[in-house]
């Protein structure tokens, strides 16, 4: 990653006045529209599962990781190759590179290929030296004979005493892996009870970014964990962690989210941790509604909410930059309102928002992460049962259409 | 048959290796063979974006007018994804559209409308709303026909084109019975043979038969089951076939003399045939209007669960020498030549992109042989594949995206 800005020049412009450092918001946006047509469609019978993470590679290439196990695929119909059933359709590997025509590179990656495999692999990252880092939602397998069983047509035995709850599985660990899918490395340890205290384990670790300069990761830690931790990318060695707005992390229980409420001061899930080419780490607290930005030794600089009154894993799950050297904006998924919501950087403002519910081009169902490249288009993730990475090509800069773009139909479709 | 016993009862590693490879290398050739058949595009772009945060839950019934438009049934989201309903919604975003939700031929929304489960009363009117909706139908007057395939789902409902209640045809609240005079068991798709004032009800998920309805009377006129033999509600052919379900199901595969739950589909051609959809028996079954059989054609019948044969249209040419079967256990659309009851090519694949399908379900077409298709479970779309001519094309058209 770039670095056009020397991070002490930053920090001291942050103390200051945001408004000081020479952007100003002329009130433009980013204009952009989908792209129906990407990626490539997959060789008949494979279908991707849950899109769990995106990034981009220095060279463009768009990575992503899915869910591939096959009692994660609740649509026992689906994966009819599996279960022995039909001819169509059985998962990819978990991980798929695409280059920049949306066509496929490789893929690899997944259950029983000799290293820990996450249950719900999480985050996808790519770190200075070209390797990649994926990480791991926390999951609570579905009692047995509920919904995500493989056949259908089997019939409950009404006699049968109650399922015994499942044992809970915890993605307690990040997996580094070579571009090409080599397993290098397993940073803490698998099956760990949530602990943000722990050097040697985190909770649910659920995205990564990367200081070239200093060698360190940033990781959003996380769906069980109420953290960010900073590694050593070398050695994966824990260098410090902070929590909400600095403060030591907890993990008490917090009960649901109050929208009346004063502002928790711990973070409820972190779902990323974006390092911005000026020094600052912007962190998802999902299920606050709350972006909070830091320096990088963890000093809390601001925060801001977006969608407040939002329930269920909350309004802010991931976030991305433009790609312009000022990275002028931000792009924030938002999977309960199913927007992606493009805020000016330096005010943390809120200009406007793309995207509607739905499974159509331009529609999000369970919008995850999110990712820029080189030439500013963007990248979503849907988890879940949406289970597609789409692209937003970038048209150019100009004013803001209005509050609600819609799904950004290219205009020569006649959409909206 | 024979193909079928060596590949399924085990016979010789040897011999399944060799016509394992054979298969494939014949595949290979396939892949790159041009057949001629409709070809198709998808528009990737219609219908045009729904207002209000409206999302569809699975689409289950798809119907065009004489004018072209487009109707869909649909039942709705829950949980989380019906976020913004209820009395404390929990974020902006979605809420179910109305059940009935109708386009013009560009994707415009015209109207939706419907009503929540149970009796209703609207002004002088009342009716049952299906406990689950499905099937749809459009007669020549540009009413709106609507099945169901809930529990006590007996009955299907008649409306204008704008919801204005009309009549019910047979009674709620009954139990499955095949020869029935007096209710449906859970109708699955409806048509119509207007010349005879008839409505062919698909009959359906509780029931094994086709059975034709005079529209005036509301009479049930006849009903037939496979074969045309009378249906029975023996057990023995009630359900889906699990997955992992060897010997002794295959023994009956073929020439099962009953329907499986659901009869799916009933479809008359232009030349008085009756196409009926076995959907778990992965067979289209073909008859006279007056319920005489005719033959019968499987497809991909090693397909297990829910079967391969969900919904059925025709090409625009006036012979209608297409067949276009929904197989939503496959992930296709299959284009079969209706002559000879082969498939010809397939439309569609798996995934969730334009063209791509999670679980196609229902399937019409329009004047202009464009078909219309809709996905159940969690696909919950209407696609549209853009009509381009009878021509050279793929033996396999996949997602038919159109040139950048």
């Amino acid at each position: 990653m770039k670095r056009l800005i020397v991070r002490g020049a930053a920090a001291a412009v942050v103390a200051g006045s945001l408004a000081g450092c020479g952007i100003s918001d002329d009130g433009t946006v980013p204009l952009l529209e989908v792209d129906a047509l990407w990626p490539q469609p997959l060789e008949y019978p494979t279908i991707l599962g849950p899109v769990s993470g995106v990034t981009v590679a220095p060279d463009r290439n768009i990575l992503i990781v899915t869910i591939t196990s096959l009692d994660q695929f609740s649509a026992a119909n689906e994966i009819n190759v599996d279960t022995g059933t039909g001819e169509c359709c059985t998962p990819t590997e978990a991980v798929l590179e695409f280059a920049p025509d949306g066509s496929l590179v490789r893929q690899w990656g997944g259950p029983d290929q000799g290293y820990p495999w996450p249950s719900r692999p999480h985050g996808i990252g790519v770190d200075p030296d070209g390797n990649i880092w994926i990480g791991g939602a926390w999951y609570q397998p579905a009692p047995a004979g509920g919904r995500g069983g493989r056949g259908r047509g089997a019939a409950a035995d009404p006699n049968a005493p109650p399922p015994t709850p499942p044992a809970p599985v915890y993605d307690s660990h990040i997996l580094k892996f070579s571009r090409t899918g080599e397993h290098l490395a397993t940073i803490g340890t698998p099956g760990s009870a949530p602990n943000s205290s722990s050097t040697n384990s985190f909770g649910g670790p659920a995205d990564f970014s990367f200081d070239a300069d200093a060698g360190e990761v940033f990781v959003a830690d996380g769906y069980t964990n109420h953290r960010v931790v900073v590694l050593d990318v070398a050695t994966g060695a824990v260098k410090r962690s902070w929590g909400a707005y600095g403060n030591a992390p907890d993990d008490a229980p917090q009960g649901p989210y109050d929208p009346s409420a004063a502002p928790s001061q711990q973070f409820r899930t972190v779902t990323c941790a974006e390092l911005s080419n000026d020094g600052l780490v912007y962190v998802c607290d999902q299920g606050n509604n709350r972006i909070q930005v830091f320096e990088t030794d963890g000093t809390f600089v601001s925060e801001v909410v977006l969608k407040g009154s939002t329930r269920g894993n909350g309004a802010v799950r991931d976030i991305a930059f433009s790609s312009d050297p000022d990275q002028r904006w931000i792009y924030v998924t938002d999977g309960m309102n199913e927007r992606v919501h493009i805020l000016f950087r330096p005010t943390l403002t809120l200009k406007t928002s793309f995207g509607i519910g739905g499974r159509y081009p331009g529609n999000f169902r369970q919008l995850g992460g999110v990712a820029v490249d080189q030439q500013g288009n963007v990248y979503t993730a849907e988890d879940g049962q949406g289970r597609k990475v789409q692209k937003f090509r970038y048209i150019g800069v100009g004013p803001v259409a209005g509050p609600e773009l819609g799904p950004l139909h290219p205009q020569a479709t006649g959409g909206m | 048959m024979n193909r079928r016993n060596i590949l399924i009862g085990g016979g010789l590693i040897a011999s399944i290796v060799v016509v394992g490879l054979a298969q494939s290398k014949l595949d290979a050739i396939a892949a790159t063979q041009m057949v001629r058949a409709p070809k198709f595009e998808v528009d990737p772009y219609w219908p045009k974006p729904l207002p209000n945060n409206w999302v569809y839950g699975t689409v289950i019934g798809v119907a065009t007018d004489p004018q072209d438009n487009v109707y869909i049934v649909h039942r709705g989201v829950t949980g989380a994804e019906a976020g913004a309903e209820g009395d404390t919604p929990i974020a902006e975003c979605c809420r179910s559209a109305p059940p009935l939700v109708q386009f013009d031929a560009d994707g415009n929304l015209i109207r939706a409308w419907g009503h929540p489960p149970g009796p209703v009363t609207v002004g002088q009117a009342s009716f049952v709303w299906p406990a689950s909706n499905h099937g749809l139908g459009i007669d020549q007057e540009g009413n709106v026909w609507i099945g169901g395939n809930g529990g006590g789902d007996s009955h299907v409902l008649k409306f204008t084109v704008d919801g204005t209640y009309l009549g019910t045809y047979g009674e709620p609240g009954n139990a499955p019975n095949s020869r029935a005079r007096n209710h449906f068991s859970q109708v699955a798709d409806i048509s119509f043979n207007f010349a005879a004032n008839e409505a062919i009800f698909a009959d359906g998920y509780g029931n094994k038969r086709v059975a034709v309805v005079d529209i005036t009377s509301r009479q049930i006129k006849r009903f037939w089951g496979a074969y045309g033999n009378q249906p029975i509600d023996q057990p023995t052919y009630r359900g889906t076939r699990a997955a992992g379900q060897t010997p002794p199901w295959s023994a009956e595969r073929f020439n099962e003399q009953q329907y499986r739950n659901p009869v799916h589909c009933a479809d008359p051609s232009n030349d008085g045939l009756l196409y009926v959809c076995d959907r778990p028996n992965n067979r289209v079954q073909v008859f006279r209007l007056d319920g005489t059989y005719v033959r019968e054609a499987y497809f991909a019948p090693a397909t297990l669960g829910d079967g391969a044969v969900w919904d059925i249209g025709f090409s625009p040419d006036p012979e209608q020498s297409f067949l276009y079967i929904a197989d939503g256990k496959n992930a296709r659309i299959r284009i079969v030549d209706r002559q000879s009851m082969q498939e010809v090519s397939t439309l569609g694949t798996g995934g969730r992109y334009a063209g791509e399908f999670q679980a196609v379900h229902s399937l019409t077409t329009d004047s202009q042989g464009n078909i219309y298709a809709t996905e159940t479970y969690e696909g919950r779309r209407l696609h549209k594949f853009v009509y381009l001519g009878i021509t050279d094309v793929p033996r396999h058209q996949g997602a038919a995206w159109p040139a950048r």
